[in-house]
């Protein structure tokens, strides 16, 4: 063959001579012209492959990023077995080093890395023609500097190596600190396959007794420009040749280590023995600039498995002799023991992962600092706080005071060892684990609303807190965090229907103007008047019990179904946190396995305090009334309204109105309100809300051009109603509807003091 | 990334640009296949436009060139193209044209044999008339007699004309990311005070690609011969504008006539004139791109060869001797990718200037760029 081209072993055949069926098919089309801008030039067999060699024409435009050229000869190496990829070689011996090239122990002819998925999975599509367009669109794309990012470096891909090796990710940032000098490393050894070996910083494993049968050497060179490795070394020898360009002597640097951490050893019982049977992975750091002198951008690390016990090492560098099973110290190494013959394999270094690495592993485009405190930790709460600690969140406090205890296992993302942990405990560690960084991770075992001698605590985390996250699925917890004075933070609510089937979101907007119990109201109202929520409440009544006590009862809601919702929840919790409007929305999951959504647009609402009580009437409440008011016009008109009743913190919320029932007495100048079909209609909001909602007291109207203050009428409705109510210990609500809005009266009492300031819907 | 596109239509032009923001511009058009004819190679032209346009979802040109009135740059145009000036021109198949492009001589000629010729003349004229969607290329006062001749203000229409050596002002380089620099038609100064107009010049522009700050010069010749050759380097040059002469892909004039090089066709390779030679060859860039828009080169003896008509074998053996192959190419639309079957020439521009498609026909997908199907 040419001289510019590399000379390849084997003898040559005929194409009809090939037995691999893809080399085979390839030699003949290419042979036959079969195949567009490809010529044959020959075929060669080897023991273990076959070989077929050929000219391609390469699509090129005028300015090149890298000089590949108009025609390139490639040959391709099938292997008889045909288990491992064709290897694609450019046989010209000035093939440029690209990205993207394969590490080999030789370094010409370079080995093109075409596809990043496995062969098993590429043989299904594989045509001859369609492999040599993709060798053409390689070379294409390689001269363009389009197959990779501009600044991808020019390190060649391990096409095999020996293992992975797990990296702190604090080392690709600050290089070969002297916190990574010295590193043990967790083994898990495979016979067949890839090993993988962890790296543990020296300070991390101090105390342990284990003896290390791995440790890492760390070692940086010299900043290049260029990378440095761009073959596999054949042995120890050989990877010191390779680095001493960079002007590192790795043979000097491998010498005083090994003796001093040898010496080191020694004076520990055991301890020495146990370092020389060990074995040694070297890590090599080489900081890359841009241009000569430059500043150092990034860097490029290599880890090498040395395959013989650190032992055999020293006796291969001439540290020392072995005599009869004794080590001699040698004065002086002699010349000839540089490392020959001691083998090195090619580990593949991954770093660990910080938050941020989460988040973008996550297609975000950062982890979240957004410090939130997740009260609750169970069913959902565990798996929403899981999810979005994948997500790259991380400033997290987990408030809780239960513990993990079997019948949670069907449904918790703890696994079997957590039984008898605090489930706060359980879902923060599980969550640290994930990143390099778990600083901001925190857990209390503790009751939100009766911390007791943590109040100090939580006190604190709610007041730094700028979410606080309700996975409680508790109402009172719910209505008190809304009401928390501890912490400004924007309140979001997630919880299930007793059925599972329906995830809730309730969100305050960023101003917090509409509080986190008024858009429960909201969603009660929902319940009632939006036919597509029908059945929210129906199912899930059933509760197991898992314990003697009387409230030992669980639930038999599926983990599929918690899966699913808590998707959809820490998903719905990040696009709130990405928006500042507030937000009330429910997801349902059929039997078919669909979810449908159904939004049910926030109001605003006004609040007021006359007394003891507070009253809180929204927007749209307001205008209810009003447009059954206008459509009565010039009659007056009324009718019941419904809410709920806060007897603990004495508030009353007003969320719906009904009309007037038919056998009222509808009048200009009076109106007295009948009562067919308001029973049945009021039960029926009681068992859609499953409870929530109830009678509060009623509204009436008002002619255009007359105030909403009451007429002396109204203060006799009103006793009436006080007189009812009053019972029960309820205060009574009354709303008057006039041409420019509402008035309401709230209390026991009948004069005008207790007339609420007048809301403006 | 922008795009050129020769289509394989014999001794013939049509040339589709597409630019990065999605206009297309396209100089010339002509339908010379024979429909009846199973062994025409030359391209369904008509189907390969629509094409394109559906794949875009459009139905018009941004600008259609028309750069001189023969056939073999109009032929079937009336067929294909929406004319303004008469109903019968007009159907949902027809595609529009926002601007025409024409030169001079197609509003002033007087004497058009061809009934086509006549019909893309009177859609032009009308549209200078209704002043919009057409511009002219001349000199200003060289359209004074026509305008006057049919009661129309020329002064009302200067915004429709662009003189040699200015930018054509409907693209520009920030927003298209090309420039157009008109070449021809121009006047040629006798003295101080005369100039004379050329009355048979065919527009000749070049084309300036702007991608990442990497200019792409594209030259498009029409049918001119050596005569205007000599005299547009001598303008050129006497003002300056050198660069406006560059080239990084040069689509030959007249379908690789020897006269569009030198006087002389030579026994085997044409001697170019002086201002020829400096255009041909000292103006071509690094691992630049020659484009003839003709039949294949005729075999030297060959019935085709005798042929007075281009392509001039002569004529091609000179452009073949100017670039250095492999890295610059001469491409012949016939030819391309071989002879037995042609196919459109496709040349992308981007941050790489201009580079000849070669992709096989039957490999769509590149699995080098393909994502792993499942994700778990």
């Amino acid at each position: 063959m040419d001289a510019q081209y590399v000379s390849l072993a084997g003898t040559v055949v005929a194409p009809e001579g090939l037995t691999v069926p893809q080399a085979a098919d390839l030699a003949s089309r290419l042979g036959a012209g079969q195949i567009e801008y490809g010529s044959l030039v020959e075929c060669r067999e080897r023991e273990d492959a076959e070989v077929v060699v050929f000219d391609v024409a390469v699509e090129l435009g005028q300015v090149r990023k890298h000089p590949i050229e108009r025609s390139e000869r490639i040959a391709v190496e099938f292997d008889r077995t045909d288990v491992h990829m064709p290897e694609v070689l450019a046989l010209r011996a000035t093939f440029p080093a690209v990205p993207h090239l394969n590490l080999r122990i030789r370094e010409i002819p370079r080995s093109l890395c075409l596809y990043t998925q496995a062969y098993q999975d590429l043989k299904r599509t594989w045509t001859a023609s369609r492999f040599v367009e993709d060798i053409r669109s390689w070379l294409a794309r390689t001269a363009k500097g389009t197959l990779h990012e501009a600044d991808q470096s020019l390190e060649p891909l391990l096409l095999e190596f020996e293992g992975h090796l797990i990296l702190p990710a604090a080392l690709a940032d600050c290089g070969a600190s002297e916190l990574f000098e010295y590193m043990v490393l967790d083994a898990f050894l495979e016979e067949r396959g890839k090993s993988v070996f962890v790296a543990l910083p020296q300070k991390a494993v101090d105390q342990e007794k284990q003896r290390p049968a791995f440790v890492a050497s760390m070692h940086e060179c010299a900043p290049v420009q260029h990378g440095i490795i761009r073959r596999a070394p054949a042995d120890l020898e050989d990877l010191c040749h390779l680095v001493e360009t960079t002007g590192m002597d790795l043979l000097e640097e491998l010498r005083e280590r090994i003796e001093r951490w040898k010496d080191a050893a020694d004076k520990e019982p055991d301890k020495g023995t146990s370092f020389l049977q060990s074995r040694l992975a070297l890590i090599i750091v080489f900081p890359k600039t841009r241009t000569a002198g430059g500043v150092v951008e990034t860097s490029d690390i290599w880890a090498f498995l040395v395959l013989k016990p650190i032992q055999d090492v020293g006796v291969a560098i001439g540290l020392w002799s072995l005599a009869e099973g004794v080590l001699g110290r040698e004065l002086s190494p002699p010349p000839d023991r540089t490392g020959k013959g001691v083998t090195v394999g090619v580990l593949n270094p991954v770093f660990r992962v910080r938050r941020d690495g989460l988040a973008r592993l996550s297609g975000l485009a950062g982890g979240s600092a957004l410090p939130f405190v997740a009260v609750g930790a169970g069913a959902l709460g565990s798996q929403v706080v899981m999810n979005l600690a994948r997500a790259g969140f991380g400033a997290c406090t987990v408030i809780d005071d239960d513990v993990v205890l079997p019948h949670n296992l069907a449904r918790h993302v703890a696994d079997g060892s957590a039984i008898g942990y605090p489930k706060a405990a359980v879902v923060t560690e599980i969550a640290a684990s994930l990143v390099e960084d778990p600083e901001g991770f925190a857990w209390i075992k503790s009751d939100v609303l009766h911390p007791g001698e943590d109040a100090g605590k939580v006190a604190d985390a709610l007041k730094d807190a700028a979410v606080v996250l309700d996975l409680s699925a508790s109402v009172t917890v719910a209505r008190a965090l809304a009401r928390d004075e501890r912490t400004m933070a924007r309140r979001i609510s997630l919880f299930l229907n007793p059925a599972g089937r329906d995830l809730v979101l309730l969100a305050e907007d960023a101003e917090r103007t509409v509080p986190l119990d008024a858009l429960e109201m909201q969603y009660y109202r929902a319940l009632v008047r939006k036919p597509r929520l029908a059945g929210h409440f129906s199912g899930g009544h059933e509760r197991p019990r898992y314990g003697q006590a009387c409230r030992d009862l669980t639930s038999r809601v599926p983990q599929e179904a918690f899966g699913v919702h808590a998707a959809i929840g820490s998903r719905a919790v990040r696009q709130v946190l990405d928006a500042k409007h507030a937000r009330i929305a429910i997801w349902r999951s059929k039997e078919d396995l669909s979810v449908t959504r159904i939004e049910v647009r926030p109001s605003g609402v006004g609040i007021c305090t006359v007394g003891d009580w507070t009253l809180y009437l929204d927007e749209w409440v307001s205008r209810e009334v009003g447009m059954l008011r206008r459509r009565k016009l010039p009659k007056e008109t009324g009718g019941v309204l419904i809410g709920s009743f806060d007897l603990e913190r004495k508030v009353v919320y007003v969320v719906d109105a009904l009309p007037s029932p038919p056998d009222s007495e509808e009048w200009p100048t009076l109106y007295i309100r009948g009562c067919r079909g308001l029973k049945r209609r009021v039960d029926e909001i009681a068992r859609l809300t499953d409870g929530a909602l109830q009678y509060v007291g009623e509204w009436h109207s008002h002619p255009d051009h007359c105030s909403t203050a009451p007429s002396r009428e109204d203060f006799d409705v009103f006793a009436w109603l006080t007189e009812i109510v009053g019972m029960e210990g309820l205060p009574g609500v009354m709303v008057i509807a006039g041409q420019h809005g509402v008035s309401c009266f709230i209390g026991a009492l009948q004069t005008e003091e207790c007339l609420v300031p007048r809301i403006q819907p | 990334m922008h795009q050129l596109r020769f289509h394989p239509i014999g001794n013939a032009d049509c040339c589709l640009i597409r630019l990065r923001n999605g206009k297309r511009v396209l100089f010339d058009y002509a339908n010379t296949r024979d429909p009846n004819d199973r062994n025409d190679l030359r391209c369904d032209l008509p189907k390969e436009l629509r094409d394109d346009l559906v794949s875009a979802d459009r139905d018009y040109y941004d600008t259609v060139a028309f750069t001189h009135l023969d056939e073999d740059h109009y032929k079937g145009a009336t067929e294909f193209f929406w004319l303004e000036h008469a109903k019968k021109y007009q159907g949902i198949e027809r595609i529009k044209m926002n601007v025409m492009w024409v030169p001079a001589a197609m509003i002033t000629e007087e004497k058009l044999d061809k009934e086509e010729a006549r019909i893309l003349q009177a859609e032009a004229r009308h549209r200078f008339k209704q002043k919009k969607g057409v511009r002219v290329f001349s000199r200003p006062e060289r359209l004074r007699e026509w305008c006057d001749k049919n009661n129309i203000s020329l002064e009302d229409r200067l915004h429709l004309i662009t003189d040699a050596g200015k930018l054509a002002p409907d693209f520009t380089r920030e927003e298209d990311g090309v420039e157009f620099f008109v070449h021809c038609p121009f006047a040629k100064r006798l003295n101080d005070t005369t100039v004379e107009d050329r009355n048979d010049d065919a527009l000749v522009m070049q084309a300036s690609f702007l991608v990442q700050d990497v200019e792409t010069k594209v030259l498009l010749l029409a049918d001119i011969t050596h005569d205007a050759v000599d005299d547009i380097v001598d303008v050129t040059k006497a003002k300056g504008r050198a660069s406006r002469l560059e080239w990084d892909v040069l689509k030959v004039a007249h379908h690789c006539s020897y006269r569009s090089i030198g006087p002389e066709k030579g026994e085997d390779q044409t001697k170019p004139t002086k201002q020829a030679q400096w255009l041909y060859e000292t103006q071509q860039q690094e691992r630049a791109t020659i484009v003839s828009s003709s039949k294949p080169m005729p075999v030297k003896g060959s019935k085709e060869d005798k042929d007075v008509c281009p392509p001039h074998r002569q004529a091609g053996n000179y452009y073949t001797s100017i670039v250095e192959e492999p890295d610059a190419q001469f491409k012949v639309t016939m030819e391309h990718p071989k002879a037995s079957a042609p196919k459109r020439l496709i040349i992308d521009i981007d941050a790489s200037k201009a580079t000849v498609r070669m992709r096989a026909t039957a490999t769509a997908a590149v699995a080098v760029s393909s994502q792993p199907p499942r994700a778990g």
